[in-house]
């Protein structure tokens, strides 16, 4: 499975990052480059697991928002500083879900869902798609964040793990629980007569 | 949570886009607003209330040290009101206290060299711990003389009630005197003897033959202190005014 490369970054960028992120906590207005930086990665985070569009921008601008009210609190722990923003994105939507604002949605291109549907059976009937689509709605949130990072994302291992504050290889386990829980729902799954028709 | 839908190949947003979506002046001016006033943070709330806590303690503690402070002006200023236990007391409370902490200094003063100490060389000496109860005694004494009812009651030797005395006055003359018929029954008596102060109880109005020939065999000037004067006054036991000298040989 290839890999989403932009996460990985050389030491001379974590520390030009890492001098952007100083003079932005002495001053606000320094805090732009990184705006800028990762505005559309967080925007795309928060999007894939929502419908709306315009929330997603919303949400995101709260996610950055958020970001400058707390990053006098910030400490450099050797990882990218998307990760810290990943984790207030992640907080950030799920107010959202809670505060109605916006519906938990799995996004899914069909390249992923054949993807996914090879881990399960061979073939790519219509039928295993709407089964997978009822197993994916059935699926707990901590397994699916796993899922929808991994397949649908195609982050790392150490990325999942620096996101959800996990080490790399736990990210790992858990990644492969969650598509066994899901190869469980998918073989459990019954289509009813109303699923088959739509 | 539950995923309330799912969605199958949704029409992706360009990069471009969501660029132009970016209003990075929007979140700074939103920042802005939402900073919260340093008057209102907790922080500010801690750091009042430890000022305030340090200027509560300082000021009491202030106010303790002025009280005491007034009250030793009292004690300098209204010399009437004290009785003369209280001046007995305070003289000898000052007496000890400047004989035990120079015991040392004064035993290596002598060491040094017996005849050449003077009366400022001890005075020094002394002042530099303990001068000031030393001063209020005799502030206060000397206003105490002033009152008649305190002065007929003052003990002299050879006439003399403080000061400087010679070997020969105080020796010699027919021991501690009070007007008035009173009589002097026992005193106690401190002073130098070799390397350490000596502190004895006389019964009797006059020096022992001891006492003096301690004193002649040191040889040096020193201070005398005469304290815990008992006598009588016809009827009753009392107590008299403590007497100070300054033993001189070289006079």
């Amino acid at each position: 499975m290839s890999v989403n490369p932009m996460y990985h970054q050389t030491n001379q960028r974590m520390e030009e990052e890492l001098s952007w992120i100083r003079r932005a906590q002495k001053d606000p207005e320094s805090f732009g480059p990184l705006y800028k930086k990762y505005h559309e990665q967080i925007f795309r985070y928060v999007y894939q697991r929502m419908d709306d569009e315009e929330t997603a921008f919303d949400v995101t601008s709260q996610v950055f928002l958020k970001a400058l009210n707390n990053l006098h609190r910030y400490e450099y722990r050797g990882v990218p500083f998307s990760s810290w923003l990943y984790r207030i994105a992640k907080s950030e939507l799920y107010q959202s879900f809670r505060d109605k604002k916006a519906q938990r949605t799995v996004n899914i291109d069909s390249f992923q869902l054949f993807e996914l549907i090879e881990e399960f059976v061979d073939d790519e009937k219509d039928e295993n798609r709407k089964k997978l689509f009822k197993s994916l709605k059935l699926m707990k949130e901590k397994d699916m964040q796993l899922i929808e990072m991994r397949f649908f994302e195609k982050r790392s291992f150490r990325e999942i793990g620096e996101i959800l504050e996990i080490t790399e290889n736990n990210a790992k386990v858990k990644t492969f629980r969650a598509i066994e829980k899901l190869k469980q729902l998918f073989k459990t799954t019954k289509l009813s007569h109303g699923d088959q028709e739509s | 949570m539950e995923i309330k839908k799912v969605n199958l190949d949704r029409k992706p947003i360009a990069s471009e886009h969501i660029q132009s979506k970016q209003d990075f002046q929007h979140v700074v001016n939103a920042f802005s607003k939402t900073k919260v006033p340093v008057w209102k943070q907790p922080l500010f709330y801690g750091a009042v209330g430890v000022a305030s806590l340090a200027a509560v303690v300082t000021s009491t503690v202030i106010h303790f040290n002025n009280n005491q402070l007034d009250g030793k002006k009292i004690t300098l200023n209204a010399p009437k009101e004290i009785k003369d236990e209280t001046i007995a007391n305070v003289q000898f409370a000052a007496v000890q206290s400047v004989s035990v902490k120079d015991e040392k200094e004064n035993a290596s003063l002598k060491k040094q060299s017996k005849n050449e100490l003077s009366k400022e060389q001890i005075v020094n000496n002394v002042s530099k711990n303990e001068i000031t109860p030393i001063s209020m005694t005799s502030l206060a004494s000397k206003k105490m003389i002033e009152d008649e009812s305190f002065s007929s009651l003052l003990p002299s030797i050879s006439g003399v009630y403080q000061g400087d005395i010679s070997y020969d006055k105080l020796c010699s003359s027919n021991g501690i005197e009070v007007k008035n018929g009173i009589e002097v029954r026992s005193f106690k008596i401190q002073y130098v003897k070799g390397n350490s102060d000596k502190e004895v109880v006389i019964r009797d109005k006059k020096l022992s033959e001891l006492v003096c020939n301690d004193l002649e065999k040191s040889g040096i000037n020193q201070m005398v202190f005469i304290t815990e004067i008992e006598a009588f006054d016809g009827v009753k036991k009392i107590t008299i005014p403590s007497m100070n000298f300054w033993l001189k040989f070289d006079s």
